[in-house]
């Protein structure tokens, strides 16, 4: 009976047993740190297939560019607004305009120097474009170059958002650009190559699979002595890869490690862990101009369904809280609300329509991630429960930004991972909510409400910080009463760096990666 | 014990013609349990497969849960019973439909002349080098990842083989003297083929069929291993497997049952399907 085609068929047994086994691997303890190394690799959850700097809306994109780039102004992790390219500015007594002084000596890594025409150029660019970080340029009408390291912007109308927006709008070497621009404004070649001013320079970047940068020399900005002379990016976006990749040795800091995985990484006695309470949070956006979601009941009863609590218990292991408002708990002007809780005879209630006429609803989600999938299959499963179909689609996020574009391609709901523009929670809601960037792909819900629009643009164009606050806290109460969106759970992030590695902080602009901020002990 | 064995040759041949290694008995009874399991698996859940209970996540295999829950809080026995149908029917059918456009393609061949003949084999011959697996995964993504895209990716992939075995047999065939007897007598050349050619050129399907079921199966549950095939929240069980890699380390049930029955479903197919062979061509025993 020993034939060749049983052996081939033991063959297939094997190869069908090895799909259930995947062992783990042999852990290689040497680390950063050791023998002069100085070379950081970071596992990126993600995917990156253009690092065009006016993509840095998007924060897998932003960690990509953060170390090439600099901005005219970012926060600090005390939530301070400071200079980075800009060492000074000043804001008009009529708040129509801003002037900033450039940082002395301040070049490009081609050695050109950066001008304020190079400033004038980026805004103008990401304006004509419409695209990315567009969306925090909505108020910016002109620049004046008013001397090679001085310029004015003038806004077409106050508001108190321009600046801290301005933490993603990377400046780019004109020039060098325009050289290159092509017919779509450089779009193509700055999409894998870098035309920055920052702490790194660009060595290699292969789409969707890795970037590699090292040190720039000659930066003029606040350097970091003990910063890595190289960092690695690899892309990879399945937490149980990022665990054997960093028992492997492979990797040396992940931040996409899930709660399930991440006690085998840390058992290993060279590995430590940073907590960082980031502005990001599971959310479920409807779209709010189809039926059945043009109809607030309908958005309530769905809220009412979710399992909150056990979300957070079982799928997120712990690490993370109940949403309690549509802005995530660490950021500032939050109304006071109960964290939400599962009420299933009023979703009963509320979908009792819904469910009686049969209509199939589409959730999309993002596969790659764990806790999108689980819950998605947790909502369909308690929708189902209550008589209300559900078809789960995976997307992927290029692909969802996309159907925001036009409110009949926007999926009937959406689970997804959304984190504030800047931290100030006004930019939150007026990109969210504000029905201006419908259609845009940042409205996510495609949400319209007059009265909502009319507080945000009256908020934002107010100097009065405590004025402002009380506001967006109206807005937020009745975001949650008229349930435009279902907030799920505020996350923890958690960072597994080498012990040798310190500076792990949380640059409140900026979700992803700081790499340039990292220190290696010796 | 070679003189032993001499001695006894002659009644032991005797007896293994008669009756089927242990073995190929195995392999049988598994393929009518599986088929059985296939058709019936769904009614017989112990809990509703796709019932996600949160509070019951990652529970280890217990009285309440033979085989355990998965990260969702979903009974593992449950899911597999329910995904027998999709991953051993999904297959079958992916089988059935490859040789079914196998043979239309070998009549074709065999009776369109040697021009016809030549182009369709040849595309055949390229369509075979490229890896079933890539191929199918193209398909399958091309077409939006779901169970029935896997399906049509599978067929797409698989009938050059089919074509290549039903076409060998059929050009011996159409040499016999019967068939040619059948055209001297003025049968048409689509009579020759229906009545004559093709009923008598389709043992090497059948075994072939067998014997691919078991790789089907793999390529199947591969497919939804790697999201190309069966989604979420369907209970195939490449999609289980898949489900249940990341939490290998700390609840093994959930990837290791569905693991398990890919085995025994592609073991017992290959089995059966090479008894199969030997029994039609008692020669190929002896190599």
């Amino acid at each position: 009976m020993s034939t060749f085609r049983t052996k081939r068929a033991l063959g297939l047994g094997l190869a069908a047993l090895a799909l259930g086994t995947v062992t783990a691997c042999a852990a290689d303890p040497s680390g950063p740190g050791a023998d002069g190394d100085t070379t950081l690799t970071f596992g990126v959850d993600g995917t990156v297939p253009s690092i065009d700097p006016v993509l840095a809306d998007n924060s897998t994109v932003d960690q990509s560019v953060v170390p090439m780039y600099e901005s005219l102004v970012d926060y600090d992790p005390d939530g301070t607004l400071q200079g980075r390219l800009a060492t000074d500015w000043t804001v008009a007594e009529d708040a129509h305009s801003v002037t900033f002084t450039l940082r002395d000596g301040a070049a490009f890594h081609d050695g050109a120097p950066v001008t304020a025409e190079d400033v004038k150029y980026t805004f103008d660019r990401a304006k004509a474009l419409g695209v990315g970080v567009a969306q925090f340029l909505s108020d910016y009408e002109s620049a004046e170059v008013v001397s090679d390291t001085e310029i004015k912007i003038n806004l077409l109308s106050p508001s108190s958002l321009f600046l801290g927006g301005l933490a993603k709008v990377y400046i780019v070497n004109s020039a060098l650009v325009e050289k290159n621009a092509g017919d779509d404004q450089g779009q193509s070649w700055l999409a894998s190559n870098e035309a920055g001013s920052g702490p790194y320079t660009l060595d290699d970047f292969k789409p969707n699979r890795q970037i590699i940068f090292s040190r720039y020399d000659d930066f003029t900005g606040a350097v970091n002595e003990d910063a890595p002379e190289k960092i690695v990016y690899r892309l990879i976006p399945e937490s149980s890869t990022q665990r054997e990749e960093m028992l492997a040795g492979n990797i040396d800091v992940a931040d996409g490690i899930e709660p399930q995985d991440l006690q085998a990484v840390l058992e290993q006695d060279q590995l430590t862990s940073v907590e960082l309470a980031k502005a990001q949070g599971l959310y479920v956006y409807f779209n709010t101009q189809r039926a059945p979601f043009d109809d607030p009941k309908v958005r309530e009863g769905i809220r009412h369904a979710y399992d909150y609590q056990a979300h957070v218990a079982t799928i997120l292991g712990g690490h993370g809280s109940v949403a309690s408002g549509v802005a995530p708990a660490v950021m500032d002007c939050r109304p006071e609300i109960a964290p939400f809780e599962q009420d299933l005879d009023q979703a009963r209630t509320l979908l009792s329509d819904l469910a009686a006429s049969g209509k199939e609803l589409t959730l999309a989600y993002q596969s790659v991630f764990a806790e999108q999938a689980d819950a998605a299959t947790a909502l369909q499963s308690v929708l189902r429960d209550l008589g209300v179909t559900v078809k789960l689609k995976t997307v992927d996020y290029p692909t969802y930004i996309e159907s925001l574009g036009a409110i009949t391609t926007t999926p009937d709901m959406a689970v997804i991972w959304d984190n504030p523009p800047t931290p100030d929670v006004g930019s939150l809601l007026t990109t969210r909510y504000h029905s201006k960037f419908r259609e845009t792909s940042t409205n996510f819900g495609q949400y319209a409400d007059p009265e909502i629009d009319e507080l945000l643009d009256r908020a934002n164009a107010m100097g009065d910080d405590d004025a402002r606050c009380e506001i967006y806290e109206e807005v937020e109460q009745r975001l949650v009463d008229d349930s435009a969106s279902m907030p799920v759970a505020d996350e923890v992030t958690t960072v597994v760096v080498p012990k040798t590695v310190s500076g792990v902080e949380l640059y409140p602009a900026h979700t992803g990666y700081m790499p340039q901020t990292y220190k290696i002990e010796d | 014990m070679t003189t032993v064995a001499t001695t006894h040759a002659v009644p032991r041949v005797r007896r293994t013609r008669r009756r089927l290694p242990w073995l190929d008995r195995i392999a049988y009874g598994t393929v009518v349990l599986l088929l059985g399991l296939a058709i019936l698996g769904p009614l017989l859940t112990p809990h509703d497969p796709y019932a996600v209970d949160l509070g019951q996540a990652l529970q280890a295999p217990s009285g309440g849960h033979l085989l355990g829950t998965d990260g969702l809080g979903r009974d593992v026995l449950s899911r597999a019973l329910a995904g027998a149908r999709s991953s051993i029917l999904g297959a079958l059918l992916a089988v059935a439909g490859a040789a079914a456009i196998g043979i239309l393609v070998a009549c074709v061949a065999t009776i369109g002349g040697r021009w016809v003949d030549d182009v369709v084999m040849r595309f055949c011959d390229i369509t075979l080098s490229l890896p079933v697996m890539v191929m199918a995964l193209g398909v399958a993504v091309a077409l939006g990842p779901s169970l029935r895209s896997a399906v049509i990716a599978m067929v797409v992939a698989w009938w050059p083989g089919f074509a290549r075995i039903a076409r060998a047999e059929m050009r011996t065939v159409i040499t016999s003297p019967y068939v040619e007897a059948a055209r001297v007598l003025g049968a048409s050349r689509w009579r020759v083929m229906l009545r004559h050619v093709l009923p008598n050129s389709l043992d090497g399907v059948y075994v072939q069929a067998t014997l691919e079921i078991g790789g089907a199966t793999l390529i199947m549950a591969g497919l939804s291993f790697v999201g190309a095939g069966a989604q979420p929240p369907s209970a195939e069980w490449g999609a289980m497997v898949e489900t249940g890699a990341r939490y290998l380390t700390s609840a093994w049930w959930i990837s290791v049952v569905p693991g398990l029955l890919i085995t025994l479903t592609a073991l017992a197919f290959a089995i059966s399907g090479d008894s199969l062979r030997t029994r039609n061509h008692p020669d190929a025993a002896l190599t």
